[in-house]
């Protein structure tokens, strides 16, 4: 009895702090590297989901690529239904089979996603569905030769349905993967930088051959306004500093590279200086579960401690009895604990709490 | 369709209506406990009023802190996803279900003979004003979330509750593993004396 008491306040602490563990995926199932199939259960199951109204266009920063080189891939999408959590996931794929089906199977390289992160699925929120949404990806070429088809698809809810869209219909869009030409400009050695904090400036460096002179751009998604900064060279590279954010946000940029023969650039990559995506909520978890616990523990036993004095005393009866008590009280001491007119079954703290009015009530003194 | 914002609201404003009782009332039965003038004055039906009350509320409120932290945690991520301040929502809702399991406890092990000792009494009310102090932070992390400003703006020093503590995976497991032992070992190790 005793080992199940205690076992039973340790499930029922443990089911009411675990509740914020336990989400539902209408809330989504945050970024992350996923085949299209990923959310099928519920988005392409006949009888829970509808088709979705929403209107995808990919286009391409460019028609082609050469073996490792850069390519970003943007999605318009809008005239999508909208959930209350008005949350929409974007997949960008290599097919629409639902397996095996992001770039990485194919050999491509997502270098940055639009939330600032590296993931071929990016959830999205929408403030108006007319608008729509703007996703972008950067990535680098596989190293082999060839022709890869993209596909974006699509996951939202809506009208209390889930939803599903995809661009198979319109064949999505293909980019052959051809040889590096000779003396073609090209990052050597360069890990493109996705986060920062806010207020501080970022300085980007990278390693380029073949070229000589480079510059940086850079524009906030969904203007025109390009901004142009004139790269140094150093002895580790070529160098260029990005503004300050100001506020939570991102910004996207890329590297213009030219020499006599060529001029070509890199992907946009996404900078994002936005918190909500470079949070990690599973150690606040358990450290929200760790705090609980280690203070209850802490008081639990200093109580079970200091409450060893109480097995010894006797309950301080004149306590509980304060001059202003005993205003509408005599000063008899026939009111005792084992006083005869005492009901069976009343605790000793119910007798001295109601005892004296029970008294009264039966016409006694107290 | 009533958003889970609405929910959160009247969530969070009955877990800091019953965490204000029951401070009042266990920091009241503390004082009278620890100055004798006071417990003369007070009528002892009050007194034990202000017990049952706190009691009551203690255990009301932290039965409302996980619908409290559901309702806030599906509100910010229909609000954009989690930030660091919505992370420190998080961990100090920890050290609120904490304190207030520590109240909870203390009288359900003492009953009301708890207000006969001193230090069992202190501890009460220190438990049960910590407790009340993180239910206030977490409102103010929320009244900075939705409304950008807080009443804790006035005071002329920074809390530095706004920003998260930067701990990894594994260290937050440790520790994690760590309380989790401590708790059991309190639990089922520690003797727990019978009060009459």
């Amino acid at each position: 009895m005793w080992i199940l008491n205690r076992l039973l306040i340790l499930g029922v602490l443990a089911c009411l702090l675990s509740s914020p563990v336990m989400e539902a995926n209408p809330g989504g199932n945050g970024d992350g590297t996923r085949d299209f199939a990923c959310g099928g259960a519920c988005h392409a199951d006949p009888d829970i989901s509808q088709p979705s109204s929403a209107v995808i266009t990919v286009n391409t920063d460019r028609e082609s690529t050469y073996v490792d080189g850069p390519l970003t891939i943007t999605a318009e999408i809008s005239g999508m239904e909208l959930s209350d959590r008005r949350l929409v996931g974007v997949f960008l794929t290599t097919g629409t089979f639902g397996v095996d089906d992001s770039p990485d199977d194919s050999g491509w390289i997502v270098t940055s996603d639009a939330n600032g992160g590296t993931s071929n699925y990016v959830e999205m929120h929408v403030l108006d569905s007319t608008a729509g949404i703007s996703v972008s990806w950067s990535l680098t070429a596989p190293p082999v030769e060839g022709v890869t088809t993209f596909h974006i698809g699509i996951h939202h809810g809506g009208g209390g349905a889930a939803r599903l869209a995809d661009t198979s219909d319109n064949g999505g869009i293909s980019i052959a993967v051809g040889p590096i030409p000779e003396n073609f400009p090209q990052l050597s050695d360069w890990t493109p930088v996705t986060q920062r904090e806010i207020g501080a400036s970022t300085t980007l460096e990278a390693k380029i051959v073949n070229v000589t002179s480079v510059n940086l751009e850079w524009q906030i998604p969904g203007t025109n306004t390009m901004q142009s900064i004139s790269a140094e060279s150093t002895s580790n590279g070529w160098q260029a500093s990005l503004p300050a954010a100001l506020a939570e946000g991102a910004l996207e940029y890329r590297w213009r590279l030219s020499n006599q023969d060529f001029e070509t650039t890199s992907a946009w990559t996404t900078l994002s200086s936005d918190s909500a995506s470079s949070v990690d909520v599973n150690p606040a978890r358990l450290l929200m579960l760790t705090l609980a616990m280690i203070t209850a523990s802490l008081l639990i036993s200093l109580q079970r401690f200091m409450a060893n004095d109480l097995i010894s005393s006797e309950p301080k009866m004149e306590q509980l009895e304060s001059p202003k008590d005993r205003i509408f009280q005599t000063d008899s001491p026939t009111f005792t604990m084992d006083d005869p007119r005492r009901p069976v079954g009343w605790t000793d703290e119910q007798w001295t709490h109601y005892g004296p009015d029970y008294i009264s009530n039966l016409g006694g003194v107290v | 369709m009533v958003s889970t914002a609405v929910f959160h609201a009247i969530s969070t404003e009955m877990v800091v209506g019953s965490f204000a009782i029951a401070a009042l009332g266990s920091i009241t039965c503390a004082v009278a406990t620890l100055i004798p003038s006071i417990r003369e004055r007070m009528p002892s039906r009050l007194h034990m009023q202000l017990d049952s009350a706190a009691y009551i509320a203690s255990i009301f409120g932290i039965l409302m802190v996980p619908l409290a932290i559901v309702t806030g945690y599906l509100t910010a991520e229909s609000m954009g996803g989690q930030n660091g301040m919505s992370l420190n929502k998080m961990i100090f809702s920890g050290l609120c279900i904490g304190f207030w399991s520590g109240v909870i406890s203390g009288r359900r092990l003492c009953g009301y003979r708890l207000w006969d000792h001193r230090g069992l009494a202190i501890l009460q009310g220190c438990s049960a004003l910590a407790g009340f102090t993180t239910t206030v932070i977490l409102g103010s992390l929320g009244g900075q979330l939705g409304r950008g400003e807080t009443a804790l703006d006035l005071l002329p020093f920074d809390l530095g509750i706004y920003t998260p503590p930067s701990i990894g995976i594994v260290p937050a497991l440790v520790l994690f593993l760590f309380s989790g032992l401590a708790l059991g070992s309190v639990l089922f190790l520690q003797s727990r004396p019978v009060i009459e």
